[in-house]
């Protein structure tokens, strides 16, 4: 047998000695995806869920493989019958996030991250997807909160920081004075009060060492 | 001459009837001519005219015991020793008559008194051996026998016995614990000279072939037993002991023949009938040997070895208290039989029950405390990480045991690499032994390089420890040896997909693309 290092090769060997080996099945359709060959991805998927096993990893690569084929009722379907075998999988909760946000229905897509999050130690990435969900001015508090939350899991990320005084500053312009809730007006100041990172734009600058001296200005307030 | 002499003793007796003498003598004549009822008559007739005629009493004694009448041959025998106490023909004749009666005891008395009269009537010598068959009078048979050889060295069945004797040896002690004084060398050269009396004995023959089987020359045992059963060809015992003697030098077809001839000439024959089913057995004649083990158990309950196999036959039948039954009896009838723990334990963990299984390969190990395989499966089943202490300690006891056992190893080392085991206070702890398990698993394939699995292990140990190349080395030869090993085409998958692994094989990578352009070229 001639040496080679081509994973691929492999994995379809090792499909064609066991073809109801649902390990190598998963690697190959999550390859077929990855090459963008999302067709053949749900060909192969759907072949497979047939003729042997259901499975909630091979139903959550199906339903990315609709969703990428921009087919959302069939991946709507898919993950579904994923969450039903295994409610608890961040993958399938993040992939029916996905396809909520795709459809744009922003309220379940942001029950599906919630339910991410109660699950435990949520990644900064899913929790900078909430905050970038709490579009609403209503909801600048909450996403200024969890915008706080990532930012102190990983303190180097700028952009998270960016979007965070940002937050800040439009929860200050969208609600009166008088009315700011303490708590993230202390929380603005924790974070700003004696650094103003060079990386801000100079007007974001500008409007930070406002805000900050407003606030110094209004004692009462804090 | 014989004609003549009856004709003068009739002429005798009519001229004068009372003439007892004459009525004993023809008596004498009809006994040599095997008359025998009429030998009886005159007999009778001589002792009724003369009542103190000690011959007549012992011939007339003699033939009542040929007919079967032997509450009236004793009358006549102490008759006779009223009237002769020094007759030796009477002592040994009735002694003969009370070993018929089982007062073996006062028979042995008997001989003794011949003995005392007659130091060189070698019978004597030989039938008293022949009663003294308890181990304590070993000794004393054995010097009997020889004397009677001494005084007759062509007395062909004291050789005969004396062989028998000195061939079992079973005898004891002054202080009465059991020896064995088992010579087989004295016993070949009495049974040798049986043959050269008679070289037709076929007893002689067989006993000659039980030595030499005894002495696992089993060539000799069939060229005995080959003689015995051409002398006499529904010899059963004969066809018996040439089947084991086949059978132990594996020549298995032959040796059935043998065991099926054996049972043929005496049907009622556990011993080959257990034998037969054995190598029906064996060689997956399931059914025949079904049939043959349960026969001998029919005829002998007693044998746990016929319980064991036919619990190993019914161990394949659907329900698994059939096998048990048997194995259970096997351990009844002999609770050291370390097999049949082991036996019953693959038993009990193919029908589900693993605690009895462990059971069961535990008390193997307590039978014989050198049974590797029982250590090794008793570890293989005590795979939770609540037993890990305990399925560590008896990997290491097989492999004490058993150096060169790659099976062991492989399952020691996949133990080792999960390195799953329970705290005191219950709290699951994870702790792989990566570089014992690499021993185990090397040891494996030191052992057995054809064994695909174990190079597929210690690739996966090998991917975990983060040597690559090793590990796709190790991945390479699982399923080289195994082409249609999928579990090792997919981790091979896994590893090359692995971004820290291709970095590392990209420049072996890169040689094996050189080496195949200078093929090329």
């Amino acid at each position: 047998m001639a040496l080679s290092y081509d994973p691929l090769n492999y994995l379809r060997r090792s499909l064609e000695l066991n073809p109801s080996h649902q390990d190598a099945a998963y690697m190959y359709a999550k390859y077929l995806i990855q090459n963008r060959e999302f067709l053949e991805a749900v060909t192969y998927l759907n072949h497979f869920i047939n003729n042997f096993e259901e499975n909630s990893r091979l139903r959550n690569l199906l339903a990315q493989a609709f969703l990428q084929l921009e087919k959302f009722d069939e991946a709507q379907n898919s993950v579904n019958i994923a969450l039903s075998h295994t409610p608890r999988s961040i993958n399938v909760l993040h992939t029916a996030f996905v396809i909520k946000k795709a459809i744009g229905d922003k309220f379940s897509a942001l029950h599906f991250l919630e339910r991410i999050v109660s699950l435990g130690d949520p990644s900064v990435e899913i929790l900078c997807e909430m905050a970038d969900l709490l579009d609403c001015t209503t909801e600048l508090e909450r996403k200024s909160n969890i915008l706080d939350i990532a930012y102190s899991i990983n303190p180097k990320n700028r952009e998270i920081f960016v979007q965070l005084a940002d937050s800040f500053l439009k929860y200050f312009k969208n609600n009166a004075f008088e009315e700011l809730n303490k708590h993230m007006i202390e929380m603005f100041l924790d974070h700003f009060k004696k650094y103003i990172p060079a990386y801000f734009s100079i007007e974001l600058q500008k409007e930070v060492n406002q805000w900050i001296k407003k606030f110094k200005g209004q004692p009462a307030l804090l | 001459m014989d004609k003549q002499i009856k004709k003068l003793l009739e002429t005798a007796i009519e001229l004068d009837p009372k003439l007892a003498n004459a009525h004993f003598k023809l008596g004498v004549l009809h006994q040599s001519e095997e008359n025998f009822d009429s030998a009886v008559s005159c007999f009778e007739q001589a002792v009724t005219l003369d009542s103190t005629y000690p011959e007549a009493e012992c011939e007339l004694a003699i033939e009542l015991r040929r007919s079967g009448k032997l509450e009236e041959a004793r009358e006549h025998f102490l008759n006779a020793l009223e009237l002769d106490p020094n007759s030796v023909k009477t002592y040994f004749n009735y002694a003969l008559l009370l070993i018929e009666l089982d007062d073996i005891e006062e028979a042995k008395n008997n001989f003794d008194k011949v003995a005392e009269i007659d130091q060189n009537f070698a019978p004597a010598y030989f039938q008293k051996a022949k009663l003294l068959t308890n181990p304590d009078d070993f000794e004393q048979a054995k010097k009997n026998y020889e004397t009677a050889i001494d005084i007759d060295e062509d007395y062909l069945e004291a050789h005969y016995f004396l062989a028998k004797l000195l061939m079992g040896g079973k005898a004891t002690n002054t202080d009465g614990s059991s020896a064995n004084k088992k010579d087989l060398k004295g016993a070949k050269f009495h049974f040798s000279r049986v043959l050269l009396l008679d070289e037709s004995c076929s007893k002689a023959l067989y006993n000659l072939g039980r030595i030499h089987f005894e002495e696992t020359d089993y060539r000799k045992t069939k060229s005995y037993l080959t003689k015995a059963l051409k002398l006499q060809p529904n010899y059963s015992k004969a066809h018996y002991l040439y089947g084991k003697a086949l059978d132990l030098g594996g020549e298995h077809q032959k040796a059935v023949h043998h065991y099926k001839k054996s049972i043929d000439c005496f049907s009622d024959n556990p011993k080959a009938l257990f034998h037969l089913g054995k190598l029906q057995f064996l060689n997956k004649s399931l059914k025949d040997a079904e049939e043959n083990l349960r026969l001998s158990i029919q005829l002998d309950p007693t044998n746990p070895k016929s319980h064991y196999y036919l619990a190993k036959i019914l161990s394949h039948d659907d329900d698994p208290s059939l096998a048990k039954k048997h194995f259970y009896k096997a351990l009844e009838l002999d609770p050291d039989f370390a097999n049949a723990y082991f036996d019953l334990a693959f038993h009990s963990e193919k029908s589900g029950d693993l605690n009895e299984a462990k059971i069961q390969f535990q008390k193997a190990t307590d039978v014989d405390q050198n049974f590797a395989e029982a250590y090794f499966n008793l570890a293989r089943l005590s795979s939770s990480p609540a037993e890990y202490e305990l399925a560590e300690r008896n990997f290491e006891t097989a492999l004490e045991i058993k150096v060169d056992y790659d099976e062991c190893h492989y399952f020691f080392g996949k133990l080792l690499a999960k390195g799953e085991r329970m705290s005191k206070d219950g709290t699951l702890i994870i702790e792989p032994q990566l570089e014992r398990a690499n021993e185990q698993f090397k040891a494996a394939i030191r052992i057995n390089p054809d064994n695909f699995k174990s190079h597929f292990q210690l690739g996966l140990l090998l991917f975990k420890q983060k040597e690559f190349e090793a590990a796709f080395a190790s991945l390479q030869q699982a399923i080289q040896i195994n082409p249609e090993f999928a579990e090792g085409h997919y981790q091979l998958a896994v590893l090359l997909m692995d971004e820290r692994a291709q970095k590392a094989l990209s420049k072996k990578k890169k040689t094996a693309r050189s080496h195949k352009t200078a093929k090329a070229s």
